[in-house]
C-alpha cells in the first residue's frame, strides 16, 4: 500500500535519510530509533512535507512527489512538534481543519468534530482555547485532528515524548483503537511504546533502517545471546572494551551490564530472555 | 561583567544581517542624498544652500531618526525579548549574573545598535562628499562638525528616545506584536505631531512637542539665510537644546523604568494551562467514514473558511485594535489641523473630509501593510501550525488567496473606518450634507488602488524572504522606493510607477477630471499584481523545506497548465496593456522623462533661445468664436487677430506658436500677405514645428503701422490616454494662451541656476533693467499687445452657460447649442478667459454713490452655496474701497465663477474664474475671531483689485513687474479687508500670508528660492517678493508715511499710465511717486524696502523699569537694541550697519505699551503708541503714561522687516 524506495535525503553535510526503503500494510507500524536517527524526515517525507533528494515514496502505486494531494487526501499527521493558533477553541480549531481535509458538508463535520472530541476526552474542554491546554491534552487533540477525515494513512510522530506515564498511556489507547484498517505509522525513541502497540516495526539509525520485522522476530533473533552480569561502576568500562555491551542499568549502586554473546562472555553473566530492548540495541549497533 | 555582558550584546547586535542590511540601506540613502541631485530630503540643494552646510546636515540627521522608528523596534525585539522568543528563559535567567547588569547591558545594548545604525546616514553623507559624480559646486568647505555635533544632538538622542520607548513596551507588554505596533503608532503620531504642529503659533509648543527634535530645529533655523544655513552651526542652547534635553531625559526615564519592569523569570501572567481532566466517560473512537469532497466547490469553500479565518483573526488580534485607535487618533487630528485649527480652512464638505481624513494615512497605511503582510504571511509558521496545515490537502492557491484576499480587507476595513470617521465628523461640525457618493468615489477610486497594489507587493515580497523581519525590511524598502524614491529618477516613466494609479483628487463639481488614466494604469498595475499572485502561488512556502532555493527546484511541478495559462494570459495582458500605454505617451504623444526635458530645454534654448528678443507686431482686436462639446469634451476655436506693424521697421519674419495639438486638429493659420515656410531639419532631427512655434514669412515684408488680419481655427480633440483635454464635463476654464495662437517663440529656458550650471548654460539672462526703454514699451500679460478690442460668441451644450470676459451682447441658440456673444466695451488686456459648466447663479448690483452701478454675479455649482452672499458682500466692498481709494472701475459689469480641480483665482476684465477649492468651500471664520482669516472674502478682494492694478494699467516686463501688479493688489485687498474686517484680523492675515505664517510668506519663502534674492524692486517672479514682502512693506509704508499720503501717490500712479499703451511703468516710477509723496525723513526707509534687502533687528533689555512720575502718571524706562543688517543679493550674507562705511543708523520705531499680553492679539490693544528716532545700537528711552502697562513692545504692528521678535516684548515689573 505504501511503498518507500530508496530515498536519500540530506541537509547539507548531513545524511539524514540513507537509501531506506519500507513497504507498509495496515496496521500500526512503530518505526524505533535515537534522536537524530532521520525519523522526522522520513517521517516529513510520507506527510509531503518534505522532497526526498532521490528515491520514491508511492502511495497504492501513485508516487506521492508527483502528486502529493493523493496522499494529502487520505493522510492524518501529527507532527513531533506543532502549536495552534492562539484565542481559537479545540471546536472551532477542528472545524477549520475539517474544511480544510475536505469534509465539505457541514452535519458530516459536526458529528465528526463532536464525535472526535468525545473520543479523545476533550469534549468538556471543547471551547476552551487551545493554546491553553496542557501537553496531554494537546496530544489528545493532535490525534483527533489527525483523525479528522477518517484518514487511511496516519502518521504520529514521537507522540508521547514529554507526557507522563498516563497520559503516555492513555495517548497509546487512543491509537490502538484507530489502528484497524489504517496504516499507522508511529515514530518513537522509546521502545515501550513500540512493544505495547505494534505488529510490525523497523529500527532506524544513522538514517537507516537497519531492523524490521515484528517485535518478536526481532527478539527471537538474539534469544539465547543475552547476558547479563552486576558489577561496580568502575567495572564498566573495562567489559565495554571487551564485549559487545548493549545497555548498563543502574541497581541499587551497581550497574547491570547487558552483553550480546553467542556463548558466556565471562564468569558471573548469566544468560537472561531478551527483551525488546535488547533486540533494538543488538541491531542498532549492528551486532546482529 | 558589564562589559563582558555588553560586548557579547554588540556582538549579537553586530552579528545580525537586520543590522547590516538597514546599516547598508542608510549608508547608501546617505551618500545618494548628498552626491545626486535629484534625490534630496529638506530643500533643494546646489550654489545657494550647500548640500554639506551647517543645517542641511542638521536636518537630514534628524529626519532620518524618523528611520529609526522601524528598526529599532526589531533591535528591542532581538535583544531584550530573544529570550522569551528563543524559550530560553529559563537558562538564561537562572544564571547567576545579576538582573540589573543583564537589562542594563541588553539596553545599552540596543540603544548601541540603533545608535550606530543610524550614524550610516551621517557616513553616508560625508562620503558622498568625495563621489566622483558630486556636483562641487554644491560643497561648502568641509567641517567635520557640522557632521559630528547633528550626530550627537539628534542621532544619539534619537536612538536613545526610540529605542527607549520600545524596551519599554517591551518590558511591560512582553508581546512582540505590540512592540511592532508601537512602532507604526509612534510614526502614526508623529506624523499628526507634525501636522498638529503645523498649525500652532507656539514656536515653543512646536519644539517640545517634537520628539525628534525636527520641528525645533526648523523652529530655530527656518528662517536663516542661506549663507548662514551653510556657515552657522546650530545653536545647542534654545529650543533645540531644551527638546533634546526633554526627549533625551524621556529616553532616561524610560530606560530606568525598563529597568524597573523588567521581570525575571517567567511571565507570571501567563494564563496557566489548562490541565483538569474530564471525567465523563471516554466514548471509544468510531470514525464514521465520511464523504471527503475534493471538488472545486470544496476547495473553494476552503479558500472562504481560510479567508474567514485569516480576517477574523486579524481583525480580532490585539495589534489590529490598537492600530485601528491610532489611525482614528490620526483622523481625529488630521481633521483638528486641517479644519479647526489654523488660521484659515476649508469647510467640512464630504470631499475634503474625505481627503482630509484618508490623505493623512498615506504613510502609515505603508507601515500597517508592512507589517499585516508579515503577520499574514507568516501566521501559521509563528502558531506552529504549519506542519499540520500542510499536510492537508487544501490547495496553496487557497491559502494564498486567502491571505492576499483577508490583507485587501484589512486595508478597505481601515478605509471604511476613515470614511465612517469621516461622516461622523462631518455631521459633528457642521450641516453640510453628507454626501455618500463622494465619500466611496474617494475612498475606492482615489485612495483604495495603490494602497491594495502595495499590499500586493508586500505580500509578495514576504513569500521571497526568509523570515518576517527581513520581510519586513524588504517589503518596507521596496514599498518606499517605489512611493518617493523612483519618481526622482530622472529617466522616470509613469510604466515604472508601480502603485501609481492616478485618479486624481474628485471634484464635486466636474468628477473626477480623467478616468482614462485610472482605468488603463489600473488595468496594467492590476495585472503585474495578479502575476505577482500567481507567481506566489508556484512558490508558495508548503512544508518544512521550504527555502527559496528548494521552492525554485520543485517550480517545475507547480506549474500546472491552468496556471500556466492564466499566467500566460496575464502576462500578454500586462505586455499588451503596457505597449498600449507606452504607444499612447510616447508614440502619439511625446512623453519626456524629466531628464529628457530638462535636456530638451537645453537644445531649444541652444538653437532658438536668441530668437526670444526679437520683436513682434501687435494685436489690436480679436474676435474669436468658441464652441464647447463638454460631453464629448472636445472644443472648436475659430478667430481672427487684427494685426499691426509696431516693430519699428519692415517686417519679414513672424513666429507663431500654437496650441500643441497635433497638424490635423490645426484647421487653419492663415497670415495675410505671409507664408509659412516649413523648416528644413536635417533628417529627424528637431525642428522649431516640433516645438509649437511656426515661422511665417512677409513677402514682400510688412510695412511699419500697416495692419493686417490672422485667421485660425482648431480643433481640439476628445482626450484619451496620454492627451488631456482642456474641456472637463462641467466646469471649463481655459485661457487664450492655451487655445489660440501667440506671437514669437514661448520662452522655454531652465531657470534654475544649479541646472543651468551642469548643463554648460550661461547664467540665466534676467529681465530687462526697469530704465530699459525698448523693454517697457511690452506689457507684463503679453508681448504682442497693449490693449485690445474683443468680441467672443461662446456657445456650449444646453443646461451649461458659457462665459467670457466683456459685457454680454446677446443670448442665443444655435444649432441646438447655447451662445452667448460677449463685447469688451473698452479695449481689454490680451488675456481672455472662456468657461462653460451648469451654474447657479447669484445676482446683485454694487450701488455706485458716485456713477453708474455695477450689476454682480456669481455663477456657482449648485450645492456651493456655503459663502455666495459673503462673497457678494466681498465684491460690494471692494468696488466701494477701491473707487474711493484708487479710483472708479472700468467695465459695465462684475462676474465670479467657479471652476474645478485648482487651487487659485484669475482675474480677467470683469470677469474672475475662482477655483472650487479656495473661497466657495472655503471657512471664513467668525468674523470677530482674529486668529482666523477670511480667505473667501479677501482673496474675492484681491482679484477685484487686478481691475485696477493689472488692468487699469499694466507694468512693463521688466524688473519688479509683478510688484507692480500683485505687490499693489495686495496693499488694495488688505485696505478693503481691514476696512470691512478691522486691524487685528489684517493684522493676521499679514502675518499668515505675509511674514511667515506659510510656505508663501517673506520670511520662509526667500529660505527655498535657490536663486539669488533681489530686492523688491527688482524682484521678477518670486511671489515671496510680489506678494508678501510688497504686501508687508506697504503695510509699514503706510504707517510710517501715512496711509492717504501713501495711497494718495498710488492713486496718482494709477491716474499716469492708467489705460494706456507704452511707455508701461516699473517699479521705478512707483517708488519715485512714494518718494514724492513721503516726507524727507521716511526717503531712508523707502531705500531699504525697496531698493536693498534690509532686515532689523530689535530688542529690549531687562531693565525694564516704571515709577510713578510727578504728574500722577508712570515713567517708564528701558533700553532698546536696535541694529539694521543689509543682505548680499548674491550669497545673502548680512552686514550690520555698524560695520559698513558711511551708513548710519537712523531708524524710526514704535513703541507700544499694553495692558494686557500683547501676543493674544498680536499687538493690537496699545494703551499708547509711540514712535522714536533711534540713532544708537542702544539707547535708554523713557515714556510718561498716564496709566500704568504691563507689557512694552518694540515696533508692535510689524512694520518694519524683522525675523525674531520674541526679545521685542518685555513684562513691566
Amino acid at each position: 500500500m505504501l511503498s518507500i524506495t530508496n530515498i536519500s535525503k540530506s541537509f547539507g553535510a548531513i545524511h539524514a535519510l540513507k537509501n531506506v526503503s519500507l513497504n507498509l500494510e495496515s496496521g500500526i507500524f512503530g518505526l524505533l530509533g535515537p534522536n537524530g536517527a532521520g525519523k522526522s524526515t522520513l517521517m516529513r517525507a510520507l506527510a509531503t512535507l518534505q522532497l526526498p533528494d532521490s528515491g520514491t515514496i508511492t502511495l497504492n502505486g501513485v508516487d506521492i512527489a508527483k502528486d502529493p494531494d493523493v496522499m494529502r487526501r487520505t493522510l492524518g499527521y501529527l507532527p513531533q512538534d506543532f502549536g495552534v493558533y492562539p484565542r481559537m477553541s479545540a471546536l472551532a480549531l477542528l472545524d477549520h481543519m475539517a474544511v480544510l481535509k475536505g469534509i465539505a458538508n457541514k452535519s458530516d463535520r459536526k458529528a465528526q468534530v463532536e464525535n472526535l472530541l468525545h473520543s479523545v476526552n476533550l469534549w468538556k474542554m471543547r471551547n476552551a482555547s487551545v493554546a491553553n491546554y496542557s501537553g496531554g491534552m494537546r496530544q489528545r487533540f493532535g490525534v483527533a485532528q489527525a483523525l479528522l477525515g477518517d484518514p487511511k494513512v496516519l502518521i504520529v510522530d514521537e507522540p508521547t515524548a514529554g507526557l507522563d506515564p498516563f497520559e503516555r498511556q492513555r495517548f497509546l489507547d487512543l491509537l490502538s483503537e484507530a489502528g484497524e484498517e489504517k496504516t499507522i505509522i508511529l515514530s518513537t525513541h522509546i521502545v515501550d511504546d513500540v512493544r505495547d502497540l505494534c505488529m510490525d516495526m523497523a529500527i532506524m539509525g544513522e538514517g537507516e533502517i537497519v531492523a524490521r520485522g515484528a517485535p518478536e522476530d526481532l527478539i527471537n533473533k538474539v534469544d539465547g545471546k543475552v547476558w547479563r552480569k552486576k558489577v561496580d561502576k568502575s567495572g564498566v568500562d573495562g567489559l565495554k572494551e571487551k564485549h559487545k555491551v548493549l545497555s548498563t542499568r543502574l541497581l541499587m549502586g551497581a550497574v547491570i551490564v547487558s552483553v550480546l554473546s553467542d556463548k558466556k562472555p565471562e564468569a558471573g553473566f548469566e544468560k537472561e530472555a531478551p527483551n525488546l530492548e535488547d533486540a533494538y540495541f543488538s541491531h542498532l549497533y549492528k551486532m546482529v | 561583567m558589564f562589559g563582558k555582558l555588553l560586548k557579547f550584546e554588540l556582538k549579537f547586535h553586530i552579528k545580525s544581517v537586520g543590522f547590516w542590511i538597514t546599516f547598508a540601506i542608510l549608508f547608501i540613502l546617505g551618500l545618494v542624498v548628498m552626491s545626486v541631485d535629484s534625490f534630496t530630503v529638506g530643500p533643494m540643494t546646489g550654489e545657494r544652500i550647500k548640500a554639506n552646510g551647517s543645517v542641511i546636515l542638521a536636518n537630514q540627521a534628524a529626519i532620518f531618526s524618523i528611520s529609526m522608528i522601524f528598526f529599532a523596534a526589531i533591535f528591542v525585539v532581538g535583544g531584550l525579548m530573544r529570550d522569551q522568543t528563543h524559550k530560553c528563559v529559563e537558562i538564561i535567567h537562572s544564571t547567576p549574573v545579576s538582573s540589573l547588569n543583564l537589562i542594563v547591558s541588553r539596553m545599552v545594548g540596543v540603544f548601541l545598535a540603533t545608535f550606530l545604525c543610524v550614524s550610516a546616514v551621517q557616513l553616508g553623507l560625508f562620503a558622498g562628499q568625495f563621489m566622483p559624480w558630486m556636483d562641487k559646486e554644491s560643497l561648502g568647505s568641509i567641517n567635520l562638525v557640522y557632521f559630528l555635533l547633528p550626530m550627537l544632538l539628534f542621532s544619539a538622542i534619537n536612538a536613545l528616545m526610540v529605542s527607549s520607548l520600545f524596551a519599554f513596551i517591551a518590558a511591560t507588554t512582553r508581546s512582540r506584536a505590540l512592540v511592532y505596533v508601537s512602532a507604526v503608532g509612534m510614526l502614526v503620531l508623529y506624523v499628526g505631531v507634525l501636522m498638529f504642529s503645523g498649525k500652532t503659533d507656539s514656536d515653543l509648543i512646536v519644539s517640545l512637542v517634537d520628539p525628534l527634535g525636527i520641528a525645533a530645529l526648523g523652529s530655530t533655523t527656518e528662517l536663516w539665510p542661506a549663507f548662514e544655513q551653510n556657515n552657522r552651526l546650530m545653536p545647542i542652547m534654545g529650543y533645540v537644546g531644551m527638546n533634546r534635553l526633554l526627549w533625551g531625559g524621556v529616553g532616561l526615564l524610560l530606560y530606568a523604568l525598563t529597568a524597573i519592569f523588567f521581570v525575571r523569570g517567567l511571565s507570571s501572567r501567563k494564563v496557566k494551562s489548562l490541565s483538569e481532566d474530564d471525567e465523563t466517560e471516554q466514548l471509544p473512537i468510531k470514525l464514521v467514514p465520511v464523504a471527503l469532497d475534493h471538488s472545486f466547490g470544496a476547495k473553494f469553500r476552503g479558500f472562504l473558511t481560510r479567508t474567514k479565518f485569516e480576517y477574523l483573526t486579524t481583525v480580532k488580534s490585539i495589534p489590529f485594535a490598537v492600530l485601528t485607535l491610532i489611525t482614528v487618533a490620526l483622523f481625529m487630528i488630521a481633521i483638528l489641523s486641517n479644519l479647526v485649527m489654523g488660521a484659515s480652512s476649508t469647510l467640512p464638505t464630504s470631499t475634503e473630509m474625505i481627503n482630509t481624513v484618508l490623505g493623512s494615512l498615506g504613510l502609515p497605511m505603508m507601515i500597517i501593510i508592512v507589517f499585516f503582510g508579515g503577520d499574514f504571511i507568516w501566521r501559521d509558521k509563528a502558531a506552529g501550525m504549519m506542519e499540520i496545515i500542510d499536510s492537508t490537502p487544501v490547495k496553496n492557491i487557497s491559502l494564498m488567496a486567502a491571505k492576499w484576499v483577508s490583507m485587501m480587507a484589512i486595508v478597505l476595513s481601515l478605509l471604511c473606518v476613515g470614511i465612517i470617521v469621516g461622516m461622523i465628523t462631518q455631521m459633528l461640525l457642521g450641516d453640510i450634507p453628507v454626501n455618500i457618493s463622494t465619500y466611496l468615489k474617494s475612498a475606492f477610486i482615489s485612495f483604495a488602488p495603490g494602497f491594495m497594489l502595495y499590499a500586493a507587493l508586500a505580500m509578495f515580497i514576504q513569500n521571497f524572504m526568509p523570515n518576517r523581519v527581513t520581510g519586513m525590511i524588504g517589503a518596507g524598502v521596496i514599498m518606499m522606493f517605489f512611493l518617493i524614491g523612483i519618481r526622482m529618477l530622472p529617466f522616470y516613466h509613469p510604466l515604472m510607477g508601480y502603485g501609481h494609479v492616478p485618479a486624481g483628487r474628485l471634484s464635486e463639481m466636474a468628477g473626477f477630471i480623467s478616468l482614462t488614466r485610472f482605468k488603463w494604469f489600473g488595468l496594467y498595475w492590476g495585472l503585474f499584481a495578479a502575476l505577482m499572485a500567481v507567481a506566489s502561488v508556484w512558490l508558495w512556502r508548503r512544508g518544512t523545506q521550504s527555502t527559496l532555493r528548494a521552492r525554485l527546484k520543485g517550480l517545475g511541478q507547480r506549474l500546472s497548465v491552468p496556471s500556466v495559462g492564466l499566467a500566460s494570459l496575464l502576462l500578454a495582458g500586462f505586455v499588451g496593456t503596457g505597449g498600449y500605454i507606452y504607444k499612447a505617451y510616447n508614440i502619439d504623444e511625446e512623453y519626456l522623462t524629466s531628464k529628457q526635458e530638462e535636456k530638451q530645454m537645453v537644445r531649444w534654448e541652444k538653437s532658438y533661445g536668441a530668437l526670444i528678443k526679437l520683436d513682434v507686431p501687435k494685436i489690436r482686436s480679436v474676435e474669436v468664436d468658441i464652441d464647447f462639446t463638454p460631453s464629448e469634451r472636445i472644443l472648436h476655436v475659430k478667430g481672427h487677430y487684427e494685426i499691426e506693424n509696431t516693430t519699428g521697421k519692415p517686417l519679414t519674419d513672424l513666429y507663431i506658436h500654437i496650441p500643441s495639438i497635433e497638424d490635423e486638429y490645426i484647421k487653419g493659420l492663415s497670415l495675410e500677405g505671409a507664408k509659412r515656410i516649413k523648416p528644413k531639419g536635417e533628417d529627424g532631427a528637431e525642428t522649431l514645428e516640433d516645438f509649437g512655434t511656426r515661422l511665417y514669412r512677409f513677402s514682400p515684408p510688412l510695412e511699419l503701422g500697416s495692419r493686417i488680419g490672422l485667421n485660425f481655427e482648431f480643433a481640439f480633440p476628445k482626450p484619451k490616454l496620454g492627451r488631456g483635454s482642456p474641456v472637463t464635463k462641467n466646469g471649463t476654464f481655459v485661457s487664450n494662451k492655451k487655445i489660440m495662437p501667440t506671437f514669437g517663440v514661448a520662452d522655454n529656458r531652465l531657470h534654475n541656476p544649479d541646472k543651468r550650471r551642469k548643463y554648460g548654460l550661461p547664467e540665466r539672462e534676467k529681465m530687462p533693467e526697469r530704465t530699459d526703454r525698448k523693454a517697457r514699451r511690452f506689457n507684463f500679460f503679453d508681448k504682442a499687445s497693449d490693449y485690445v478690442n474683443f468680441k467672443a460668441s461662446v456657445c456650449t451644450e444646453k443646461g451649461q452657460i458659457p462665459i467670457a470676459p466683456g459685457a454680454l451682447i446677446r443670448t442665443y441658440d444655435k444649432d441646438g447649442k447655447v451662445c452667448r456673444s460677449y463685447q469688451a466695451v473698452r479695449p481689454i488686456a490680451n488675456f481672455f478667459s472662456f468657461l462653460s459648466a451648469d451654474y447657479a447663479v447669484k445676482d446683485d448690483v454694487w450701488k455706485n454713490p458716485n456713477g453708474k452701478n455695477v450689476p454682480l454675479e456669481i455663477y456657482y455649482h449648485k450645492t456651493h452655496d456655503y459663502n455666495i452672499d459673503l462673497m457678494i458682500e466681498g465684491m460690494k466692498d471692494s468696488l466701494s474701497t477701491y473707487t474711493e481709494v484708487f479710483g472708479p472701475y472700468q467695465y459695465n459689469q462684475l462676474r465670479i465663477m467657479e471652476f474645478p480641480y485648482a487651487n487659485f483665482a484669475q482675474s480677467f476684465a470683469g470677469t474672475i474664474p475662482f477655483s472650487e477649492n479656495i473661497g466657495f468651500v472655503q471657512e471664513a471664520g467668525d468674523p470677530d475671531d482674529i486668529k482666523k482669516t477670511d480667505l473667501a472674502t479677501f482673496v474675492t478682494m484681491h482679484e477685484i483689485a487686478h481691475q485696477w492694478f493689472g488692468h487699469q494699467f499694466m507694468p512693463a516686463r521688466t524688473k519688479g513687474f509683478n510688484v507692480l501688479s500683485e505687490g499693489l493688489t495686495q496693499n488694495a485687498a488688505m485696505t478693503a479687508y481691514e476696512r470691512k474686517l478691522g486691524w487685528k484680523k489684517a493684522r493676521r492675515l499679514l502675518q499668515q500670508n505675509d511674514i511667515d505664517g506659510s510656505e508663501g510668506s517673506y520670511l520662509t519663502g526667500r529660505i527655498f528660492d535657490s536663486d539669488d534674492e533681489p530686492p523688491l524692486a527688482k524682484a521678477e517672479r518670486q511671489s515671496y517678493l510680489t506678494y508678501a514682502k510688497a504686501s508687508w512693506v506697504f503695510w509699514g509704508l503706510k504707517q510710517y508715511m501715512g496711509e492717504e499720503k501713501m495711497q494718495g501717490a498710488i492713486r496718482g500712479f494709477l491716474e499716469e499710465y492708467g489705460s494706456k499703451g507704452p511707455l508701461y511703468p516699473t517699479t521705478k516710477e512707483l517708488v519715485e511717486a512714494l518718494r514724492a509723496a513721503a516726507p524727507e525723513n521716511m526717503q531712508g526707509l523707502i531705500t531699504d524696502y525697496w531698493d536693498r534687502i534690509v532686515f532689523w533687528e530689535l530688542g529690549l533689555d531687562d531693565d525694564v523699569a516704571i515709577r510713578e512720575n510727578s504728574s500722577g502718571g508712570y515713567r517708564v524706562s528701558f533700553t532698546a537694541r536696535v541694529d539694521k543688517k543689509i543682505a548680499s543679493e548674491k550669497t545673502s550674507k548680512e552686514t550690520s550697519i555698524s560695520e559698513i562705511d558711511g551708513e548710519e543708523l537712523s531708524e524710526w520705531v514704535e513703541v507700544g505699551f499694553y495692558k494686557e499680553d500683547p501676543k493674544d492679539t498680536l499687538g493690537g490693544d496699545w494703551m499708547a503708541l509711540e514712535r522714536v528716532l533711534i540713532t544708537k545700537g542702544e539707547t535708554k528711552l523713557s515714556f510718561d503714561l498716564e496709566e500704568k502697562p504691563a507689557y512694552v513692545l518694540l515696533d508692535p504692528r510689524r512694520l518694519l522687516i524683522e525675523r525674531e521678535v520674541t526679545d521685542n516684548a518685555k513684562k513691566i515689573k
